[in-house]
């Protein structure tokens, strides 16, 4: 008997023990935040000047100034660096050291010619600008993204390998020194099979990241002679004074921006029944009038808790219309889990407010300095002089 | 004029309450027991909209703010709201917001020709002097040449500006510069700051050049609205 007991204590350490490490029971008494995205409105419905039932009269202009990444080219110097703008590159938009504010949430496709020492190479990075990130956007606001392509970089693109360099922000709580710098990790120097990209992730937080190899996208054999023939196609140099601003190839490819506030409601176009309506907001019924809708044009029942009783008792719609569209999900479970979970400090539920006052005895006055500095007649002849009589 | 003087002489001791939290070897704080949800990673604009949320913000209270600069130098307050903006010289004063984002320009510093930075300034809190004296106590900003030369490499340097408590204050008297405190980035600024006293400004400075855009709006598309110094030849400084 004893051996069965053992063997099913045993049993069951070896199948809880997976499952649980002991930090889900033991109450550490750290608090966890949730997320920044989280943090950073007070909450749906909530966040915009008023509750946000309706939906605001404009855009501001602020809205409407795209966020920006300031990129700087800091080098090798010399480098020329253009991008692609429409059908074509505008060649030498700027010169490293230089930067450019670019969209965020957008990949770029970059030109860099003219690189000193390197006669003759020209690269076609692109550069993947991030949408900001709750723990980036101060230093967005305030810096630029250094972004250097080294000798080493350039030698691994001769030698036919691919190279991505990640900047990011590192994380806060791994930094000891009390400046906010960022990091650059490139692939060249990691180990095999290690994924930049992730591993930035993993250290921090990406604000920017950089692929180059050495393919060709301006090869003599792929001239676009035909579409030349019936269209017209502008060459841009910035040798010229000819400026453009580059069109992203694509989204970043990351979804991290935070999503502004949703409306849940509000009016619709004239005649029409406002859309999510709220009864008594815009135009739309308070509760309590009879003003339910039927299909057969007759007055439905009263909304609760006002109005006379519905003169419609029943309305009956029978449909036979044989419909096969396969049996229903009886039950469906989504399992969602937030690791930490969400701990916050409980409110305050008991305070404790003792307030002392100074205790004074027969002739014992304390007179305001405003009221007579203190003595007997400092303000002068004919202020009077407060006695005490016990 | 007594009570003048009395009331100077509580001002004095309250300017003199004043520090930045910017490292000592060994915080003589304890850690807070406190959650803080704003720290120095928090987006620019958000710690000024809680402080409108909790009743701090006056729309008609402008708080005097003196930008210190090393060496001196060139400050250009923008007023987003209408669009101007007045270039004085280091010490300059001019009148914030409690809440709105502000956008400064520092220029022409004798240390470090053709440098141009852009920091910005967030009030979340304010002092309360009497209306006469208001503009001679101003919140002081100082930036130090480390300050200047760490943004110029592209790092944030953030500082909170917060009202000693009393009971907490250096047993020191203050002279010169405000004092700074410098706190890894793996601690929380802005709890260091609510343990030490009352945060009242946020100042964050990097090497940003920023659009034309970006200085004529604002990010938080709240209106930054700057009371500028009636007299800009007589910019008060504190004696």
């Amino acid at each position: 008997m004893k051996y069965y007991f053992l063997a099913l204590g045993t049993l069951v350490v070896v199948c809880v023990g997976c499952a649980i490490d002991g930090q889900q029971v033991i109450d550490k008494g750290e608090y966890h935040a949730p997320p920044a995205e989280m943090m950073l409105r007070p909450g749906p419905m909530v966040d915009l000047p008023y509750p946000a039932i309706m939906p605001p009269l404009a855009p501001s202009p602020a809205q409407m100034i795209p966020r920006t990444s300031q990129v700087r080219f800091v080098g090798p110097e010399g480098m020329m660096v253009g991008w692609l703008a429409g059908p074509g590159f505008a060649e030498n938009q700027l010169m490293a050291p230089g930067r450019y504010n670019f969209r965020q949430g957008a990949t770029y496709r970059l030109k860099a010619t003219n690189v000193p020492g390197r006669e003759g190479l020209i690269i076609y990075p692109t550069l993947q600008v991030y949408p900001a990130h709750p723990t980036t956007d101060a230093y967005l606001t305030h810096n630029s993204i250094p972004l250097q392509i080294t000798d080493e970089d350039l030698d691994q693109v001769e030698t036919n390998n691919f190279v991505t360099k990640v900047i990011y922000l590192p994380e806060p709580k791994f930094q000891e020194l009390a400046i906010a710098g960022v990091e650059t990790l490139v692939s060249t120097r990691l180990d095999p099979g290690v994924d930049p990209v992730s591993e930035a992730d993993r250290r921090g937080t990406i604000m920017a990241v950089l692929r180059i190899g050495n393919m060709d996208l301006e090869m003599q054999g792929h001239n676009p002679e035909m579409i030349e023939a019936v269209s017209h196609i502008q060459s841009i140099n910035g040798e010229r004074g000819q400026f453009i601003e580059p069109m992203p190839i694509g989204p970043a490819g990351v979804d991290s921006a935070v999503p502004s506030g949703m409306v849940m409601g509000g009016p619709s176009y004239p005649g029409q029944p406002p859309y999510n309506p709220v009864a008594g907001v815009g135009g739309v019924p308070a509760w309590g009038m009879t003003q339910t809708g039927t299909p057969i044009g007759l007055t439905g029942p009263p909304h609760l808790p006002y109005g006379g009783p519905a003169g419609l008792k029943s309305h009956t719609i029978q449909n036979n219309t044989k419909v096969d569209m396969g049996r229903p999900v009886d039950h469906f479970r989504a399992t969602v889990e937030h690791r930490p979970g969400i701990k916050m400090p409980h409110p305050v539920k008991d305070v404790q407010y003792i307030e002392k006052h100074p205790v004074h005895g027969p002739k014992d006055v304390a007179i305001p300095a405003w009221y007579g500095g203190g003595h007997p007649g400092a303000m002068g002849p004919g202020y009077p002089v407060p006695e005490y009589h016990p | 004029m007594k009570y003048s003087l009395s009331l100077a002489t509580i001002l004095c001791s309250g300017s003199a309450w004043l520090g930045t939290a910017h490292v000592q070897a060994q915080p003589p704080f304890p850690e807070s027991p406190y959650y803080q949800p704003l720290n120095q990673n928090t987006p620019p604009g958000v710690a000024g909209q809680w402080a409108g949320a909790l009743r701090r913000a006056d729309p008609f209270c402008f708080q005097p703010v003196r930008v210190s600069l090393p060496g001196g130098g060139q400050v250009t307050f923008l007023d987003t709201a209408r669009g101007q903006q007045q270039t004085l010289a280091s010490p300059a004063q001019a009148g914030l917001l409690v809440g709105p984002l502000y956008r400064l320009v520092i220029s022409d510093m004798p240390e470090f020709p053709g440098v141009m930075l852009y920091p910005t300034v967030e009030l979340i809190d304010r002092l309360h002097p009497p209306a006469e004296l208001r503009q001679k106590y101003p919140i002081p900003v100082e930036l130090t040449e480390d300050d200047i030369r760490q943004a110029m490499n592209d790092q944030l340097v953030t500082k909170i500006v917060y009202i000693e408590q009393p009971d907490l204050a250096a047993p020191i008297q203050q002279t010169g510069r405000i004092r700074e405190e410098n706190i890894p980035q793996n601690k929380n600024l802005m709890t260091e700051a609510d343990l030490r006293g009352r945060p009242c400004l946020y100042l964050r400075i990097g090497g940003r050049i920023p659009s034309p855009q970006e200085l004529t709006s604002n990010p938080l598309q709240v209106p930054a609205p700057v009371e500028f110094t009636a007299n800009p030849e007589h910019n008060p400084t504190r004696n």
